[in-house]
Formats: structure tokens, sequence, C-alpha cells
């Protein structure tokens, strides 16, 4: 089987319920969905759709209700809590709406915390978190703190911090909705050429229409439900585009 | 990730230096106010020490304090010199009494009568004159150190009396001879020294005068074994210096408020240190949440959690104590020039040092249950 094609995250009858009894409300009623190796998936869908509910059961920072998960060869939720979290911080890289950077911190230093995490020594950690600057194209801004950053550059910042451990799972969500476009084509530009190029599996969510470009694929979601899967114009690991909205994974 | 933790403490100098404050004034408080009360403690053994010549006190067994004498027989002291491994024993008066100044200022004195032969017991350190004047006429000694507050001529232009002056006591005239530098005392009043003889004369007549029995072992001798004899032969009670230094501070201490007021007011300072520093660093704590989530998310167990947020709690402790302990420290040597009492015993800061500790280790435990409560997904919420 092509490399491309293997699955990096395989889910079935996915659901997640928030509270209980009457109150309860179901945030995700039976996702089906599959993630190849290297694609980027974009997921989008109005809000409350169960969008970022779906990223954070993916990642493994919430537990689902229901349903059979796999990403990237086990289910996190599985997981006791420490070797969950650990797992996370080998294998997962994040992007967020809000960059979420330490603003105590330079930018070397912010990129350098998964490393650090996994206790890679400071010196080394500090090395490779400039290398991955560079790569973002901040090779000036190492030690500036996020204060003293602009919002694209702080979301590149948040997007080395993402990668640098080289994980095998990325996602994101909404990394351009406080940018403009520019900015964001840009930011998602060296976003999508860096996965790329080390076969890494990208799902973003986002409300900008304008970067769906990007996209290997797009499942749109409704009220919990993958309601569509579409191929994007990005798509070039499927094996034909043709079938990519009726392959493996996709069921609508 | 201490260096992040560190980083993330020191990040904003505000919060930063207000959490040091708030630790720093818990210490100054219970330091503070600590070592007040130890030093008024410790000045309640000045007459003992300032009178330490002798190995031994004799006095009676209900003597609570050192300036609360039992009058005893004054063959007491020929008893005690006739036990074997008594080097010496001389009597020494030590009285509440009344002076008048020559302005008219009446006064409360501690006056002490000292063996007209040897004078022994006399203060250690002379500033005028000389102990042997005290045999001249009339002849008292004055503190030098305390004297000028505490005989000073109120209806007299407020003039402290000085060597030469003459005041009376119990009516009867004495003359200042000399001045001694005397240890500050618990004990306000201003102690006067004189003879043993004009001591008596000076009072109002009792059957029994003599206060206490000052002995000196001979070289050699069984300490314990000479107590008994001494006990046994006279039926009084001795004590070693420190022994009646420890007396004196027990009966203060326990028959006093001054360890219920003090410890008031210590109990109120690790109480309004520990909801200053507590709350501050819950606020710290709080503000830092999304970070922490962020931590949690990439990987960051709760257990290396608890780690950083007890490390910056330990920091903030650590710098707190330092500046509040010298704060302390300093204030005291300053109060030293005022005449307020103040003593620092090492035992001071390391109870500061624990209870501060404690302090920032509870304002961490509560931090902490809102950083292990917290889901990672927080992050993802704009």
């Amino acid at each position: 089987m092509n490399d491309t094609a293997t699955a990096a995250v395989r889910v079935a009858g996915l659901t997640k319920r928030f509270g209980t009894g009457e109150a309860a409300v179901l945030a995700l009623r039976g996702i089906d969905l599959e993630v190849r190796t290297g694609e980027l998936l974009m997921l989008v869908g109005p809000s409350g759709c169960g969008k970022t509910t779906l990223i954070s059961v993916l990642a493994g920072i919430m537990d689902k209700t229901d349903g059979a998960l796999d990403v990237l060869g086990v289910d996190p939720g599985a997981l006791p809590v420490n070797d969950r979290t650990r797992w996370r911080g080998a294998n997962i890289g994040f992007v967020f709406q809000a960059f979420n950077l330490m603003p105590a911190l330079t930018a070397a230093e912010n990129v350098s915390i998964p490393l650090l995490i996994r206790n890679v020594p400071q010196a080394e950690a500090l090395r490779r978190a400039r290398a991955m600057l560079a790569r973002v194209e901040l090779a000036n801004r190492v030690d500036a703190l996020p204060a003293q950053l602009s919002g694209g550059q702080q979301q590149r910042v948040a997007i080395a911090r993402a990668l640098v451990h080289e994980p095998q799972l990325v996602v994101c969500d909404e990394p351009t909705s406080a940018l403009d476009h520019e900015t964001g084509h840009h930011v998602m530009d060296i976003l999508h050429g860096m996965t790329r190029e080390s076969r890494r599996t990208l799902i973003v969510v986002t409300h900008d229409a304008r970067i769906f470009g990007f996209a290997d694929r797009i499942a749109r979601m409704d009220d919990g439900r993958v309601v569509a899967v579409e191929t994007g114009a990005g798509n070039s690991l499927l094996p034909s585009p043709a079938s990519a909205g009726e392959g493996p994974g996709v069921r609508a | 990730m201490w260096q992040i933790a560190l980083k993330m403490l020191t990040g904003d100098r505000l919060k930063y230096f207000g959490l040091i404050a708030g630790i720093a004034f818990a210490a100054l408080l219970i330091a503070q106010q600590a070592s007040i009360l130890a030093g008024f403690i410790r000045q309640t053994g000045a007459f003992i020490r300032d009178t330490a010549q002798a190995d031994l006190w004799l006095m009676d067994p209900q003597v609570r304090f050192s300036q609360d004498p039992v009058p005893m027989r004054d063959t007491v002291a020929q008893l005690a010199r006739g036990v074997e491994g008594v080097e010496w024993a001389i009597p020494l008066f030590q009285g509440y009494t009344r002076g008048k100044l020559p302005d008219g200022t009446r006064f409360t004195l501690i006056l002490v009568g000292l063996d007209d032969a040897t004078l022994m017991g006399g203060p250690p350190e002379m500033v005028q004159g000389q102990l042997r004047d005290l045999r001249n006429d009339r002849a008292v000694l004055i503190d030098a150190i305390n004297s000028p507050k505490k005989l000073l001529m109120k209806q007299g232009g407020g003039r402290a009396l000085t060597v030469g002056d003459r005041f009376t006591v119990n009516d009867n005239e004495v003359q200042i001879v000399g001045s001694y530098e005397g240890r500050r005392s618990f004990f306000w009043e201003p102690v006067v020294y004189t003879t043993y003889s004009r001591a008596l004369s000076l009072v109002p007549p009792e059957r029994n005068q003599l206060s206490f029995v000052l002995i000196r072992l001979a070289p050699g001798a069984d300490a314990a074994k000479v107590r008994a004899a001494l006990e046994a032969r006279t039926g009084l009670m001795t004590l070693t210096n420190e022994e009646f230094i420890a007396r004196t501070a027990d009966y203060i201490s326990t028959e006093t408020g001054i360890v219920i007021n003090f410890g008031m007011a210590i109990a109120l300072g690790f109480l309004i240190g520990t909801l200053v520093a507590g709350q501050t660093f819950y606020n710290f704590t709080l503000d830092n949440l999304r970070h922490y989530g962020a931590l949690k998310a990439m990987g960051v167990t709760n257990g290396r959690l608890a780690g950083m947020v007890l490390l910056q709690a330990m920091v903030v402790a650590v710098l707190g104590y330092c500046i509040g302990v010298g704060l302390g420290a300093a204030s005291g040597k300053a109060m030293e020039g005022a005449g307020l009492a103040f003593s620092m015993p090492w035992q001071i800061p390391a109870i500061t040092a624990a209870a501060i500790l404690s302090v920032s280790a509870i304002a961490a435990m509560l931090s902490l249950r809102q950083v292990f409560r917290l889901e990672p997904a927080v992050v993802f919420k704009g």
C-alpha cells in the first residue's frame, strides 16, 4: 500500500457528550473519518458544529464518549493520563488560534518548549528552535518576545513550536483567523510547505474560506456530524483526485 | 522546564515583586514580633547577668523571678560558708523601694546592696568612678545607660541625675559617686547599687532582710554535691545563673500577658502573610492558567506542572523570606539605638523560614488544584 494512502487517523462512530441527563449536549454524533498520512485535512462548518471538539479528541486532550478511535496506531483515550500526556508530547503538534505563546519567553525559548518537555538539553533545544525559526523566516527575531512580534510572526513562531519536535500529527485551530488575508496566506504557505516536505499529517479547523485552497480534502461538519468530504485544490497526495471524495474514510 | 517556570514567574515584574512583597511582609511581621518578644524575655535576665560573678545563687524556694526575693535570715551566708566545696559565700540585698529626686520627682528604684567587705556582685563595667567608691559615705552607683531616662528631674528642667548629684531613698540622702554600664532590663525601675549595710539602713527594717547569697565553688568541687549539701544545710534552693535566668524568663512568660500579646501579633502576621501571599500567588497561577493548559496540551504531566508551580512558590518564598528577615534584623538594629528590646537568636529565622515555606507551600497547593482540574482543551478556546 502506498505510504500516502495509510491512515494516520481513523475514527468510526465517534461520539462526545458533555454533561449528563437532560442537560447533556451531544457535541459529536457518530463521526466516521479517516485522515491519511501526509494529508492536509480541513474541518469546516458553522460555529458550535463540533470541529474543535473533534480535534481535541483526536489530539488526546479530551476523552471520547463512544466509538472507535485510532490516532497514529493508538487510542489515546485508552492510555493512562500521564502516558497519554507523554504520547501527545511526542506525537502531536498544536497551533492555536490565540497563538498561546508564553509572553515572558523569547521566540526561541517558546519554540524550544516541546523539546524541553521531552528532556532535550536546553542548549540543544535552543539550537534546534533557532534553526526551526529560520525555516519559518524568523531567523532575525529569535530573541524577540511575543509582544514584540506581529500577529503573523507570532503564528509563525507557534508553527515552529508545533513542528520542532517532529510530530506525526499537527492539529491547528483557526490558525489564520487572527491574521489579515495576506499574512494568513503566508502563514498557511509555510505550514503547508513544512508539513508536506516531512509528510506530516495536518488537520486544520478553519472558517477562513480563503485558505481552503491549501487543503487536500475538506470535511464539512454540521451539528456534530461530518456531512460532506470534498477534495481540495491542494490535493497532491491522493491516488486519484476523482476518487478522493469517496475514498477510504470518506463517509459523509 | 524549571527555566520556563522561572521565566513565567519573573515575566510580569509587577506581579513578581507583589508576590515577593507579600511574603516579605509576612516574614518581617513574624521575625520582628518574635524578636521583640525574645528581646523582652532576654532582658528579664539582665540583673542576673550583671551580677554573674558567682557560680550559684542561694535563695528561698518561693522566689519566682530575680526581682522577687523572699527575705532570709542573715545567718544563711555563714551557714553556706561552712559547706565543703564553697570558696566564698556573700550576702546580696535586692529590693524595690522609693526615692525622691532633688526637684521633688518621686520614683521607684531597685536597690542592690553589695557585700561591704568584697563588693562582689557589683556591676561588671564602670563608666565613671570606681566600685570601691561605694565605701564613701552615703555612696551609691547609678546606671549610666538608663539613668538619663529613669532619673530625670521632670520638674527641674528635665535634667538627668549625674555623678555628684544627691537624692533621697526613703528620706535618707545618698550621693552618686559613680555610674556603671548596665544591661537593658525588662524591669523598668533604675537599679541603684550601694553596700549591703547601707542598703539595710535605707529601707524600712524587717526581721529578715537578706535577699540572696552568692556562692563561688572551690576549684575542683563537685557542683552537684555542693548544691545538695547547701540545700540540705540551709533548707533553701540553689540555682546556677542560667537556671535563675530561665526561671525568671519562665515566670514572666507564663504569668504576664506578654507571650499572648506578642503571640497574637505573630499569629496575625502569619495569617495576614498567608492571605496576602496565598491570594497573590493564587491569582498569579490563575492568570497563567491558559499557559499551563497549553503546556498540558503539549505534553507536560500534572506532576511536572506541580514541580513548576512549587518551584515558583519556593523561589518567591526564599526571596521574600530573605528580604523580610533582613528588614526585621535591620529594624532591630535601629531599635537597639532607641533602647527597645530586640533579640534574634537563630531559632527565630529558622521558625520564620518554616512558617514562610509553609505559607508558600499552602498557596502553591491551593493554586495547583486549579492547574490539576484544568482541561487542556481550554487552549482551543479562542
